[in-house]
């Protein structure tokens, strides 16, 4: 008689989860949080077919959605099946979690789009190198994404920028503000008033958000960084030698970055999406 | 938080901050003091971090879908399973990458692409690291290695006799032959 196989029967306690191998920078190894830890625990011992079709959920709206961090354990966890169907199912999955998750260029601005479509592509090769690495062994650097998947693919995309950048200082590409004299070459006018990028009221906004990060965009690396620390509640300049400024941190002086900062906003003020009126 | 006493990479503490429960500023405050010389490139991993990220993902388009089935190929586990020789397609910047990646002299890299090595007496952890560095799976790198032995025209085109197919030697004795010390050694033999 043929034997046909069956789906192994759901354990009956707490199954082992294969802990993670990357170390923390000041010793013990890094741990998944407890919410996926809770998550992997429930879906564990789901026959195979129902969790690689819960996996298969892209929107995460949807509850029976399962968080990337778990569905990048599965993928990891069954590599070691030779050519199962499973695996390629659920690598593919993870590839689509990664693409939904690196921003998508709006239509209109051809020359944008074209960096941020070359952008998402970059990043998605560093990722599927990452893969292919943990297939033939193991990737320490693919537990960050079992820990925190969107911050980790925030930081790839980050990777992909600074290849971009270095490509442009090579090609002297030219850069708005002259970093001596920090006189914009054009374009935008110094702010005046009391314009405040991220004003609580108009920040709920989505569109207004997302326009917010196009405008940051634009801006030059001091600029952006600046920008950045504002919106983080770092204080430009202090009295108190032991607080942490910007002046401080980026080693510019006050006046430096209170001119950088006015710059900043003026051009996102006068930032316009392609085809927008001024 | 008092400073640390080592340096550890820009990489480490970027990963690390990335994937912080709460990214915000008393966060970042607390790794520009950590990290003082990482100020820029970590403000520009929190500017990344602060982008808006819509709540509703979009669904995919028929072009990530297509790049999808691309890298799928390209992975070790979804390309056709066919031995190919890993190491002589590379090319001579290829070859000294790799041979730095693995941490061990040319001429042993060298003796892997000719196949005069035992396989069996090559440590695991190392054959994984060396198909890491490949792109590869271990099995796909062990399938190759065991090909039929290369040719060795580049080192042999002067000798008056035709060369002779040397009998394959240990992982261990290629590292002595290649000069290395014995810590050195240990330290490429090590499986754990």
């Amino acid at each position: 008689m043929t034997r046909v196989p069956t789906e192994p029967s759901p354990p009956s306690g707490p199954v082992s989860i294969a802990p993670l191998r990357k170390t923390r920078i000041k010793g013990p190894l890094y741990t998944r949080p407890a919410e996926i830890e809770a998550k992997l625990q429930e879906l564990v011992g789901l026959p195979r077919e129902d969790l690689v079709r819960r996996c298969e959920v892209m929107d995460e709206e949807d509850p029976s959605y399962v968080h990337s961090e778990c569905v990048l354990h599965f993928v990891r966890a069954c590599r070691g099946e030779n050519r199962s169907s499973y695996f390629e199912r659920l690598y593919k999955v993870i590839s689509g979690r990664v693409r939904q998750r690196l921003p998508k260029p709006e239509t209109g601005a051809e020359t944008q789009s074209l960096v941020l479509e070359n952008l998402r592509d970059d990043a998605f090769g560093r990722f599927t190198k990452l893969m292919a690495e943990d297939y033939a062994g193991y990737s320490e650097k693919l537990d960050y994404y079992e820990i925190r998947f969107n911050g980790a693919v925030k930081k790839l995309r980050l990777d992909s920028c600074k290849k971009g950048w270095r490509e442009a200082k090579k090609r002297g590409a030219p850069l708005e503000i002259d970093p001596e004299s920090g006189e914009f070459s054009g374009k935008a006018e110094k702010a005046g008033g009391s314009f405040d990028p991220f004003d609580p009221e108009k920040f709920r906004l989505e569109d207004f958000r997302s326009r917010l990060d196009a405008a940051i965009d634009v801006l030059t690396p001091d600029q952006r960084r600046i920008v950045e620390m504002i919106r983080q509640k770092i204080p430009i300049d202090s009295q108190d030698p032991n607080t942490l400024t910007i002046a401080k941190a980026l080693g510019k002086s006050e006046k430096t970055i209170r001119t950088y900062r006015d710059q900043a906003y003026a051009a996102i003020r006068a930032f316009r999406r392609p085809g927008e009126a001024p | 938080m008092s400073a640390p006493e080592s340096h550890p990479p820009l990489e480490d503490v970027l990963d690390a901050y990335a994937v912080e429960e709460d990214t915000g500023g008393s966060t970042l405050q607390r790794y520009l003091r950590d990290y003082p010389e990482y100020a820029e490139e970590l403000v520009d991993l929190s500017c990344e971090l602060s982008r808006f990220s819509a709540r509703r993902s979009e669904p995919l388009s028929a072009d990530d879908h297509a790049l999808i089935d691309e890298a799928w190929k390209r992975h070790p586990a979804g390309a056709p399973q066919t031995t190919d020789d890993l190491l002589g397609a590379l090319t001579i910047d290829e070859l000294r990458s790799l041979k730095e990646r693995l941490g061990v002299p040319r001429l042993v890299v060298t003796a892997f692409r000719e196949r005069r090595i035992q396989i069996a007496t090559v440590p695991r952890r190392f054959l994984e690291r060396f198909a890491a560095a490949l792109g590869s799976s271990t099995e796909k790198l062990i399938a190759s290695l065991k090909l039929p032995p290369a040719p060795t025209f580049a080192r042999s085109y002067k000798a008056d006799t035709k060369p002779a197919a040397d009998s394959p030697i240990t992982f261990e004795q290629q590292l002595i032959d290649a000069g290395l010390s014995a810590e050195e050694r240990a330290a490429l033999m090590a499986n754990d």
